[in-house]
């Protein structure tokens, strides 16, 4: 049997290897295919030969991955910062979702949460891979979030503001973010039992913040994907 | 003369160029000055090639934070430098007019943020119709980021492995070899045997001391 891919029906179908070299003994006919090619109309302005857009769903032609396992946790941590940051940071994420994608359709939140548990961190993760179009929606969801919370990320890394008053600032915003860590994240990751440490947490949460300043804006979009695929490239 | 201005939490960006006059809106298509205030204790000045290297240096040192990865960034032409210092970063911005002095110059995290946003404005804004381009972002190698494990955590692995081998190698000279291969005394005796004749055999058994002296008459009889 020699497998051959139907590009109508997406399928593999079997042919005699007999039949392939003796096309006119055989009892099988080559040329009738199981899938009969529609009739054209003039409406469909398709050519079926010519790749599609449809085509990138097709799982014969799996899309290169954006960004790795390290990249996806980050994303997902950056987002649980600005929750931390912004009380009212999830709905916020959520209502500037649905304004981006109101020409594509319906958004929710469970559809956010699922692309964000493919964060190996998590408690209830899941393994499907996501698509570029979903990393970039969520890089450029983070950006915005950054932009419009950057007056209070500024205040955390100016330095010329009043000590006692920063590190306060710093500790609550460690609680807070711990808080979200212990709910969101699995206890037995070795990452997230180093999250119960205080100076270990207050050293990430400086991080993720650092990180959200300088990828604020249209501009930081790029810096953060760059910096979500480090490791990637040999 | 047309400007345009940029200005995020004290810091003010000025650029004065020529340009056209469209509307309300002004279009910069040479750029003659550029100033930079920052929090009204720093004033830079410079022209395009001052703007150029500050695109070219700060937005991937600020790339670089993000992957809390900091390093040196000089620009081509060494007008503009900055590094890591202290907790902060260490910016120097050659003088405008040809001079070779630097403006040295001290900016924590929240200033160099501003000044970052300000330079992404400039690159994303139509309104400024001169040739600047953002550098191109990748992600790091992997030997780039060293630095993000502990030393301890990255040789634990390498040094566990090759200590585990080491001690199931000693542990594999502990165990006794099996009867069935141990070699019987008697065989090794005959073994020695046979090597002691070979030996004797490889030796010379006597001196050919007639040819000797046949040859020391000859080499003698010769003139």
């Amino acid at each position: 049997m020699a497998p051959w891919l139907c590009r109508f029906c997406r399928r593999w179908h079997g042919v005699l290897i007999f039949a392939l070299l003796n096309p006119e003994r055989s009892p099988i006919n080559l040329t009738a295919h199981p899938h009969p090619e529609p009739a054209r109309t003039v409406a469909d302005d398709k050519d079926p030969i010519q790749p599609q857009q449809d085509d990138a769903d097709f799982p014969d032609k799996p899309e290169p991955r954006l960004i790795g396992r390290h990249g996806l946790q980050q994303l997902d941590l950056l987002m649980t910062t600005i929750e931390a940051l912004d009380f009212r940071g999830s709905e916020a994420m959520m209502a500037l979702l649905r304004q981006k994608n109101a020409a594509r359709g319906a958004m929710d939140q469970v559809e956010l949460w699922k692309w964000r548990t493919t964060n190996p961190l998590r408690r209830t993760m899941r393994r499907n891979r996501l698509k570029q179009a979903q990393v970039t929606t969520m890089v450029g969801l983070v950006c915005h979030m950054a932009a419009h919370l950057y007056p209070v990320l500024h205040q955390f890394i100016s330095v010329r503001e009043d000590q006692s008053l920063a590190e306060a600032r710093w500790a609550g915003l460690t609680r807070r973010l711990q808080d979200l860590v212990r709910q969101r994240m699995n206890p037995r990751r070795a990452a997230m039992q180093r999250f119960a440490d205080d100076e270990h947490a207050l050293a990430m949460t400086k991080q993720m913040v650092r990180a959200l300043a300088f990828s604020a804006g249209p501009g930081g979009e790029q810096r953060l994907l760059a910096s979500l695929q480090d490791g990637m490239r040999r | 003369m047309h400007s345009i201005q940029y200005t995020l939490l004290g810091c003010r960006l000025h650029l004065l160029g020529q340009g056209a006059e469209d509307g309300d809106n002004s279009t910069i298509t040479e750029l003659k000055q550029l100033t930079l205030d920052l929090e009204d204790h720093v004033r830079l000045t410079g022209g395009q090639m001052h703007l150029e290297a500050l695109v070219q240096t700060l937005l991937p040192y600020a790339r670089h934070i993000i992957s809390g990865q900091t390093r040196e960034f000089t620009s081509a032409n060494g007008t503009v430098s900055i590094t890591p210092f202290h907790r902060g970063h260490r910016l120097r911005f050659q003088k405008d007019g040809g001079s070779r002095e630097k403006y040295d110059v001290q900016l924590d995290d929240g200033e160099l943020a501003n000044v970052v946003r300000c330079l992404d404005a400039v690159i994303h804004d139509p309104r400024l119709q001169v040739d600047i381009t953002a550098p191109p972002m990748q992600g790091l190698r992997e030997r780039e980021l060293r630095n993000r494990l502990p030393l301890r955590r990255r040789l634990a692995a390498p040094v566990g492995g090759l200590a585990l081998t080491m001690v199931l190698v000693g542990l594999g000279f502990l165990v006794p070899v099996p009867e069935r291969f141990r070699v019987p005394d008697s065989e090794e005796q005959e073994g020695d045997a046979a090597v002691e004749l070979m030996e004797e055999q490889s030796l010379p058994t006597e001196l050919d001391t007639e040819a000797i002296n046949r040859e020391e008459g000859a080499a003698a009889a010769d003139p």
